[in-house]
């Protein structure tokens, strides 16, 4: 006798949640079954046979699921992947109420975006729909409800486009709500972390360097692959912020770095800006030099090397290749603020001035 | 040329014409009807259009004037298909006329049908027809018009309308024309590929017009979009750019172009990194899925661009290498060095690996980055399969390491390289910069030992001349006149040519003067000056011609020449010695303002330096001569405020000094002329002593050294001052007698008032007061090493007590060299070890501080309480060989002999005790005490009969000094003794008892009871 289930089942009798029903499609490598979703407990998800509630249900265990290769694939409407286009397209306003009727029972989900399917990404669409409608609280709402230690990483770049929309929207409080799930989320895997430092950079872009802190911070805690970088990541920002030690002190904490690492060029420019601080120029120029030739110009901190190569030019002297420098930096990166400095800068070196 | 049909949906114009029922305008064929025309039209319109041409024309010949509806349908597809197949025919041909002839139809279907759903394709078609009739302006004019109001809407068209659009443009050469549009197609907004193309075509116009601002326009935009930035054909694109632009030495745009380049490797990662994350997400289902082809599309695409950058040619290497050298050729040397060092390790077997390494070598020495430039170069000359650049890199190591005075490795540089080059021009740098580094650091024995070597084993070597020099500097720097001449001499006669032929010549002079032949030394510097002009040694041959005249008493030329040395920017030292000895000459004539005045100037030119502060203090030694004692007081003032901050600033603590000496002479002087006048005219005894006892007289003005010498050579006999006093004073008058009034002497009141004046121009305060309050200000004001300097004067001269807890490493950071000697003194009641470390640091670190005679002193007597007695004996004798004008100088002498004699270096010690004697200028208790000390020595080398006669000559000759005499008296005697001459022994013990001073000695009670036994 074929088996419906690949897998060992039980059935129970009563539905033990108040979970709206999902028509699901559980898709295995060979084969594939039509059941409704009707709730979930902590490690399996609970379902019955599509037609009529008899009220027996099974469950699965999410490990066994995972193990065979299962897929939870909800079916929609027409209208649905229509409004998802349509969302696409920027026409959210459009969008929203399809995505919404279809989404929001997937809310209640939320705990399962661990498992492969499209309800994660159905969640996602719902936040981006929610967010460029400018519905913030719901826009927390949903967030929240995911737990982000399960979700693939993509959804904490999802979360990322989110912070950024509602803080262009000025919503701080939002913003808040958002920033500190993630911050009190604990469990995170190295892809989650890479999102967090990819969300960290945004801030540290747009100059929101305590946002940016706090999250390397976290990220620096962590073990792994990412560990470094966040450390250096918040040096910097804590050099932006004023402190007065911490830059050192993670500088110093950092292990060994050989030259081609991603980031040596980084810790050599915050090197260099301690430098420059102090007014410890040669000592400046040599960090900047070094971090200048291990960097590639689309690191996001090479307009600031840059910068501050030609700083250090300036101030030991050697003002004709400080004028170079400066105007590599003004027409390679004519629209960032370190451009804008330079500019400045290369002004005030005058011709007659020049001992190189 | 590209051909585009652009529709080749041919309407039925046959079946639309069916329904005509009648032709109105029949010309060519007025046989047939337009049914007819139009399927013969159709039948033959794809195979020969030549044929189907003449029937479309007659159609719309036909229908011209047709103003129905239905006829003017007919008339508008046949237009069209008129332009379409004029294009077939072309197609089909390749004849440039023929779509010619098919415009005038394009125009009219372009004119008349606006509405018509094709007017887009036929506006394409028209201005296609014109570019393969290669009527390259209209073409463009065509192309411009299309894009300016369809560029949204052409999707897959667009990028082959760009393509012609810049083909034509070149051909009719108004590319210029074509720029905004292709700036604005560069949009975001714009499909990819139509972008990349816009942007190659406007490097390649850029590139072709020079346009630099044009170019580094798109360089931003191409920084601005990541799609651009991982662009393979981009990125060689901008290192062959990059390329030509070095050729043509534009360094800066070529830096920026390589700037801009992302290695190969960067390229692939972006491409794999993106292509996981795709597959991941595919892989796991998570996506929508309607959004799966386009995943599954991008997928392809990357899997695509990643076999292509596998493909690739790998240029990292070229662009690195590229990179560090235009940066070093635009000067931006530090990020040049790194690049350099980045090369040698990422590409250890490039084929230009010599290149990099010698590159970075130099880069190194530009930066001031030496240690690492050694090593670099050490590695290069260490590897044998290097040698393209082994000669150069040799000669800037030897130059390092001279400058590091690390000599053992330049010996082994220099060996290695004049064995193997002899002949060649390294062997001759490397015995100069052997020889110099040997010179400067004062092993000129070693020159002169191992250099000869060099010339036996290669006679003709090219280094001989270096060799010759530098043996007839080592000569100079010896003593060895005679052999300096010589070798100069023959460096002169044998290589007139030789690069030291000026130096040699002038070294002659030194030569010469070192020989004491000042008229023939003066006659070489006089020519040498003369033909020499500009020569480096120039300042310091004025130096020995200042030095010639200030012998020769010709003060005019002597300070004329000390001047020329600072204008012809002579080193700092030289200067000193011009300004310095200048002033000498001055003071010596009497010529006190112009002294003052060349000190001043001094000042104010060189304020920074160490010496300024000896400046001041000849200034206020000069001014106190001229008993200007306040202005002295103000140069003291003006010395410590200006200098006592700075730790180099060695003279401030001889000022600091030079105040407190100063103060007590004229307090002292005041004190002892207003108490020797007063006596001398208040009690006629003493006057009679003074004025009748000569011994009297010289044993009162030994004992007031700072009574007027003057007013002491009045009182000799003659003098009319002692005349008048003898005329009113008994020659053995007892008691005080007859007073005299000191107005009836005027000679005597103007000694007096003299001395007074002089008092009361010193500060109000006593230098104790003064400089402790000086400390308070200073220690408030955070000056620490100025208060460092007055706790030393303040403990040392006025008693304030220091305990070695108060001091320690943070002081010693900011002591002055004489802060750091007393310091020194402090640690080693304590801690002799940390002691010896900061006297060293005097020795090693400051060795031209005037302070190190006294470090060395003091390292001597520590290492004497520690009893290292041989390693005392070597600093004593520093302080003897190098510091011999030190005031410790006569201790050091004594004490260097007692290391020895405690070492038990009797032999040694012997000679050091003699060296005592043989100074004459040491005369007095200092011979009496070596002599003593000689005995004691023969004593312990059991030569009985030597050390009795050192003993005797101790208390015989030296019994003025009891102390050495009692004790030599002592030894003798129990020498005298132990052989049973007791006779002689109570002889000797009587001869001490009955001298004058031996009340005086502390071992009279000794010899008393010795004399008892007996």
């Amino acid at each position: 006798m074929l088996r419906l289930f690949p897998i060992c089942i039980v059935l129970l009798a009563g539905c033990l949640h108040g979970a709206p029903e999902l028509n699901l499609r559980l898709q295995y490598p060979q084969q594939s079954n039509d059941v409704v979703l009707t709730g979930h407990t902590r490690n399996s998800i609970e379902f019955r046979p599509q037609g009529r509630d008899t009220g027996g249900r099974a469950y699965i265990d999410f490990d066994d699921l995972i193990d065979h290769r299962a897929v939870l694939n909800f079916p929609f409407p027409e209208e649905f992947y229509n409004a998802i286009e349509e969302l696409e397209q920027g026409q959210f306003l459009k969008a929203l109420p399809a995505i919404e009727k279809h989404a929001a029972p997937f809310v209640e989900y939320a705990t399962l975006v661990h498992l492969p399917g499209n309800l994660t990404p159905t969640l996602l669409s719902y936040i981006d729909a929610l967010t460029l409608a400018a519905r913030w609280d719901h826009t927390v709402e949903v967030v929240e409800s995911i737990p982000l230690e399960k979700a693939p990483s993509v959804a904490l770049r999802t979360l990322a486009r989110t912070l950024l929309t509602i803080e262009n929207g000025n919503e701080a409080d939002a913003v808040k709500d958002i920033q500190e799930h993630i911050l009190n989320t604990t469990g995170f895997t190295d892809a989650h972390l890479a999102e967090l430092m990819t969300l960290a950079d945004k801030w540290r872009d747009r100059g929101n360097y305590l946002r940016a802190f706090e999250l390397y911070r976290k990220v620096q805690a962590i073990e792994g692959v990412n560990q470094t970088q966040a450390r250096l990541w918040v040096a910097y920002c804590s050099f932006y912020l004023g402190h007065d030690l911490v830059p050192e002190v993670f500088l110093e904490n950092l292990p060994e770095m050989e030259q081609e690492t991603a980031g040596f060029s980084l810790k050599e420019l915050i090197k260099a800006r301690l430098a420059l601080r102090s007014g410890d120029y040669a000592a400046a120029m040599r960090s900047a030099s070094e971090a200048k030739v291990y960097a590639n110009a689309i690191d996001p901190w090479y307009p600031e090397l840059l910068y501050t190569v030609a700083l250090a030019y300036k101030e030991i002297g050697m003002l004709e290749a400080a004028k170079i420098v400066y105007q590599e930096l003004t027409i390679l990166f004519p629209e960032t603020p370190w451009a804008r400095e330079g500019l400045g800068d290369e002004e005030s070196i005058t011709p007659e001035a020049s001992t190189s | 040329m590209p051909l585009l049909l652009q529709s080749q949906k041919l309407l039925l114009c046959g079946a639309l014409c069916l329904q005509v029922a009648s032709a109105q305008q029949v010309t060519n064929f007025p046989d047939l009807d337009l049914p007819t025309l139009g399927q013969r039209a159709e039948s033959s319109m794809q195979t020969s259009p030549e044929e189907a041409i003449p029937y479309m024309v007659e159609i719309k010949g036909r229908l011209t004037m047709a103003m129905s509806e239905e006829f003017r349908s007919i008339y508008r597809e046949n237009l069209y298909m008129l332009g379409l197949a004029h294009m077939r025919w072309f197609e089909l041909t390749q004849n440039g006329e023929h779509l010619k002839a098919g415009i005038p139809y394009w125009d009219e279907f372009v004119q008349e049908f606006l509405s018509d759903k094709r007017h887009p394709l036929a506006m394409m078609n028209r201005a296609d027809s014109k570019f393969g009739a290669e009527l390259w302006g209209e073409a463009v004019e065509d192309y411009l018009h299309i894009l300016g109001i369809y560029s949204r809407q052409l999707d897959d068209e667009l990028l082959g309308l760009v393509q012609r659009l810049v083909v034509g443009a070149d051909n009719a050469g108004n590319s210029e024309e074509i720029q905004p549009m292709l700036w604005r197609l560069i949009d975001t907004s714009f499909p990819y590929n139509v972008r990349l193309f816009c942007l190659n075509a406007l490097f390649g116009e850029a590139l072709e017009q020079d346009g630099l601002e044009d170019l580094m326009r798109l360089v931003a935009e191409i920084n601005r979009d990541r799609g651009f930035r991982y662009d393979l054909g981009i990125n060689l694109r901008l290192l062959n750019t990059g390329d030509r632009f070095e050729e043509d030495e534009r360094y800066l745009e070529a830096g920026l172009l390589f700037s801009m380049v992302l290695p190969v490797e960067q390229l692939l990662y972006a491409v794999e990194d993106e292509l996981i994350s795709i597959e991941e997400q595919l892989f796991r289902g998570q996506f929508i899925a309607s959004k799966e082809s386009a995943l599954i599309n991008r997928l392809n695409e990357l899997r695509e661009q990643r076999q292509e950058l596998l493909e690739a040619p790998k240029y990292t290497a070229n662009l690195r290498w590229r990179q560090a050298r235009v940066m070093r050729l635009m000067g931006r040397t530090y990020e040049a060095f790194f690049a350099f060092v980045r090369l040698i390790a990422e590409y250890p077997q490039h084929k230009h690996i010599e290149q990099f390494r010698y590159a970075a070598f130099l880069q190194g020495i530009e930066c001031g980055y030496l240690d690492e430039a050694i090593l670099i170069g050490e590695v290069y000359l260490d590897e044998p399969s290097y040698v393209l650049f082994e000669k150069a890199i040799a000669t800037q190591l030897a130059k390092l390491y001279e400058a590091n005075g690390d000599i053992e490795k330049l010996a082994d540089l220099a060996d290695e390289f004049l064995i193997r080059f002899p002949y060649e021009p390294v062997a001759a740098q490397m015995a100069h910069s052997l020889g110099h580094a040997l010179f400067k650091k004062g092993d000129t024995e070693r020159i002169l030992e191992d250099f000869p070597y060099w010339v036996e084993e290669f006679p003709d070597g090219a280094f001989l001349e270096s060799v010759e020099y530098w043996m007839g500097m080592a000569y100079l720097f010896t003593g060895d006149f005679e052999s300096a001449l010589a070798s100069f001499e023959n460096l002169i006669e044998t290589n007139p040519g030789s690069i030291y032929f000026k130096e040699a010549q002038f070294r002659r002079g030194v030569s010469f003067f070192g020989l004491g032949e000042y008229p023939v030394a003066r006659e070489i510097f006089t020519k040498w000056v003369a033909e020499a002009p500009g020569h480096p040694l120039q300042p310091e041959a004025h130096v020995f011609l200042g030095d010639l005249d200030a012998i020769d008493a010709e003060v005019e030329s002597a300070l004329s020449n000390y001047a020329k040395v600072e204008l012809l920017g002579g080193s700092q030292a030289f200067v000193d010695h011009g300004y310095f000895e200048s002033a000498s000459l001055l003071i010596a004539n009497r010529r006190f303002g112009e002294h003052d005045r060349l000190l001043e100037q001094y000042l104010e030119r060189f304020p920074e330096t160490s010496s300024a502060a000896e400046a001041v203090l000849r200034l206020a030694e000069a001014n106190i001569e001229r008993g200007r004692i306040r202005e002295a007081f103000n140069y003291y003032e003006q010395g410590i405020e200006g200098f006592g901050n700075r730790s180099d600033a060695d003279q401030v603590d001889m000022i600091i000094d030079a105040w407190w000496g100063a103060d007590a002479i004229v307090r002292s002087e005041y004190g002892q002329t207003k108490e020797f006048i007063e006596k001398l005219l208040g009690d006629e005894s003493f006057r009679s002593r003074i004025l009748y006892n000569r011994v009297e007289q010289i044993g009162y003005f030994s004992e007031n050294g700072q009574l007027s010498r003057a007013l002491q050579n009045e009182l000799t006999i003659r003098q009319p001052l002692y005349e008048a006093l003898v005329k009113r004073t008994k020659q053995d008058q007892n008691n005080e007698g007859r007073a005299l009034e000191l107005e009836d002497y005027e000679g005597l009141s103007v000694y007096l008032d003299d001395a007074k004046a002089k008092f009361e121009q010193l500060p109000e305060s006593l230098p104790k007061d003064y400089f402790t309050g000086l400390r308070e200000k200073a220690l408030s004001e955070g000056m620490a090493p100025l208060a460092l300097r007055l706790w030393r004067v303040l403990n040392q001269r006025a008693g304030l007590e220091v305990s070695p807890e108060e001091v320690g490493p943070a002081e010693v950071e900011i002591a002055s060299p004489a802060s750091l000697v007393w310091l020194a003194t402090i640690e080693a009641k304590t801690d002799p070890i940390t002691a010896r470390g900061i006297l060293l640091q005097v020795v090693e670190e400051i060795p031209q501080s005037g302070v190190v005679g006294d470090a060395l002193f003091e390292l001597g007597r520590l290492e004497m309480e520690l009893a290292y007695f041989d390693e005392a004996a070597e600093y004593f004798g520093r302080v003897l060989d190098e510091y011999f004008n030190n005031d410790h100088a006569k201790r050091a002498a004594i004490l260097r002999a007692d290391s020895y004699r405690n070492a038990r270096r009797y032999e040694e010690a012997i000679d050091a005790y003699s060296l005592i004697i043989n100074q004459r200028e040491w005369r007095g208790e200092l011979w009496a005490e070596a002599t003593f000390k000689i005995g004691l020595c023969f004593l312990q080398l059991n030569e009985i009969g030597k050390a009795q006669g050192f003993f005797e000559r101790t208390y015989l000759a030296y019994s003025g000094y009891p102390e050495w005499s009692g004790k030599a008296v002592l030894e003798s005697g129990d020498l005298l003794e132990s052989k049973g001459d007791v006779e002689s022994a109570k002889n000797t013990y009587e001869f001490f008892l009955n001298s004058p001073t031996s009340a005086e000695s502390p071992l009279l009670e000794v010899v008393n009871q010795r004399i008892r036994t007996f």
